[in-house]
């Protein structure tokens, strides 16, 4: 006898979708119509994990919506890999929910962490780069990988702070992450830019000594300068304006030494209106391009 | 001998705590004093909190003014710290909090607003659960109905306030001049979400006791008759209106061994 009456559930699985070596934008609600509306000719879409971590409504219905037209990557904020505590197996478990669902081509996180006791602090804070804390991120990334079944990238920090107890520069650490977890890396260039004012090196030493043939995305995003107590510049990872001229530069002489690889603007603060985005992306894509004509030349001479 | 593991837990107390010096390990570079490379930090930490809270309670921000808001979801903060990553869930304290903020202790109806608030949230994130159609309720036959309850919905909540909590609310979301009903006007609202959109109704105290039997686990018999003494309430205006707002998610045919559940 039938006991219950109700609707069907709509049940409605993704096919996997690869990114191109394209430029793609940061997702926003507010832009979904209209891009739903355009259809633009853009790469990617790129969203962060945990503004999708409800049950249901309007969130998921245009996440699905753009799934359905374009590749997606998901970017993790909230797993705290570089925490002293264990990852949280409940948040890893709703990522893996998520992943499973939406099918993303790319999943990546923050050498970063976020979470301590139960607290979360909700800001990507830095971790000394020595061999404790390298056996401690290897370990966490080790863990995420096998939860959900697939390589993850782990994204460059930006950073305010130098640690007494660094034993090792960023890219050895991140090589030697890279190395001992089989993990990807996402540049992110603005934070190479930010980090190597804040630190006072040079972004290109960084960058010559960056495992660069690991980088499997680019981020690139606006900062806002500052000042620190003794009047030295200080550059804030803000994502709430234009790429700077410095980060283009660096860019693409990224992209002429390693060809190019999916690459991400990021806007999350003051955010602008889609074609002013979809314009920064046009730039990067640009950029790619060119790239990518150099490189079929080089090989057709071969 | 390996280091105690606890550099995380002097940089959390110093971020959380303004007084806290900051941690011992940390510098500029060449060894300058961290200082304001530190506050980044706090300022990171402490903003982005009153962001998430403030797009959570738009409304409330506007009632009490922007600055105002900034150090009472500060204070909230800084007693309620968020626990979980996910922000969306963030802040279902905060009227709670509202109402034992000792300054705004003649501010009664913050509370309610606060509540309405989070009542919205809840419902735009909650579960695409579908809803009972009229078409539904009219395969139900003659015998079964006896036994027939609904679910809710998981959007679904009812809020009871002693002011005029929903046009509070509507005033002050969408940006146009204050509410113009009088304070001493009570409103019952239903909160629903059929689709993506989530959608607000004053309804009757009759009609918020009808959902709120249903919702409890009363079958439609059941929840009638304890409506039947409320003066003015329509049964059949009443099963309309459920129908209209989507509050339930099915309909359930089979007696149930207990109703612990809805005790």
């Amino acid at each position: 006898m039938k006991n219950a009456i109700q609707s069907p559930p709509d049940i409605s699985g993704f096919q996997p979708l690869p990114i191109g070596a394209r430029a793609g934008a940061g997702l926003k609600p507010e832009h979904v119509s209209q891009i739903m509306s355009d259809s633009p000719d853009i790469g990617f879409f790129e969203v962060h994990a945990e503004n999708y971590m409800g049950a249901g409504g309007l969130p998921h219905h245009q996440l699905s919506q753009i799934r359905s037209s374009y590749p997606i990557s998901l970017h993790g904020v909230g797993l705290s890999i570089g925490s002293e505590q264990p990852l949280d197996r409940e948040h890893l478990h709703r990522l893996k929910t998520l992943f499973d669902r939406y099918q993303p081509a790319l999943f990546s996180e923050h050498l970063a962490w976020s979470t301590h006791d139960n607290v979360f602090l909700n800001d990507l804070l830095p971790v000394p780069y020595n061999a404790e804390v390298l056996d401690r991120v290897c370990m966490h990334i080790d863990q995420v990988q096998e939860v959900l079944g697939t390589r993850m990238l782990l994204e460059n920090p930006s950073t305010y702070l130098a640690f007494a107890d660094s034993t090792m520069c960023e890219g050895s650490f991140l090589r030697e992450v890279a190395d001992r977890t089989g993990c990807g890396l996402l540049l992110d260039i603005n934070n190479v830019q930010v980090s190597a004012v804040n630190q006072d090196y040079c972004p290109r030493a960084y960058l010559n000594d960056f495992p660069i043939d690991k980088v499997e995305e680019i981020h690139l995003a606006g900062h806002a300068p500052d000042q620190d107590d003794e009047g030295r510049l200080l550059l804030i990872d803000a994502h709430d304006r234009e790429v700077s001229e410095s980060v283009w530069r660096l860019f693409e002489e990224v992209v002429k030494a390693s060809g190019p690889v999916p690459t991400l603007i990021e806007w999350d603060n003051d955010i602008p209106a889609w074609p002013i985005l979809l314009q920064e992306a046009a730039k990067a894509d640009l950029v790619l391009t060119s790239a990518n004509r150099e490189n079929y030349f080089a090989t057709s001479r071969r | 001998m390996p280091r105690p593991v606890d550099d995380q837990k002097a940089f959390t107390n110093a971020l959380l705590n303004a007084d806290c010096p900051e941690p011992s390990n940390v510098s500029g570079p060449a060894g300058t004093r961290a200082g304001k490379r530190f506050d980044i930090y706090r300022n990171n930490v402490h903003c982005s909190l009153i962001g998430a809270l403030e797009s959570t309670y738009p409304a409330i921000q506007r009632l009490v003014g922007e600055e105002y808001f900034k150090s009472l979801a500060r204070a909230f903060i800084e007693t309620r710290p968020p626990i979980s990553p996910i922000l969306i869930d963030y802040g279902s304290a905060f009227s709670a909090f509202v109402r034992d903020f000792p300054p705004l202790a003649s501010y009664p109806y913050l509370e309610d607003v606060a509540q309405l608030e989070w009542a919205w949230q809840r419902a735009f994130h909650a579960n695409d659960d579908p809803v009972v159609t009229p078409e539904m309720l009219a395969s139900v036959s003659e015998s079964q109905l006896s036994t027939m309850r609904f679910v809710p919905h998981s959007a679904t909540a009812i809020i009871v306030s002693s002011y005029p909590v929903f046009s509070l609310f509507r005033s002050n979301r969408s940006g146009n001049e204050g509410n113009d009903k009088p304070m001493e006007q009570a409103e019952t609202v239903l909160v629903t979400r059929p689709v993506h959109a989530v959608e607000l109704r004053v309804v009757t105290d009759g009609s918020a006791h009808f959902v709120r039997a249903l919702s409890e686990g009363r079958t439609l018999v059941e929840a009638a008759e304890s409506c039947s003494d409320i003066e003015g309430f329509d049964l059949a205006e009443n099963i309309q209106g459920v129908l209209q707002s989507g509050a339930f998610r099915m309909i359930e045919l089979r007696n149930r061994i207990t109703h612990s559940v809805c005790a």
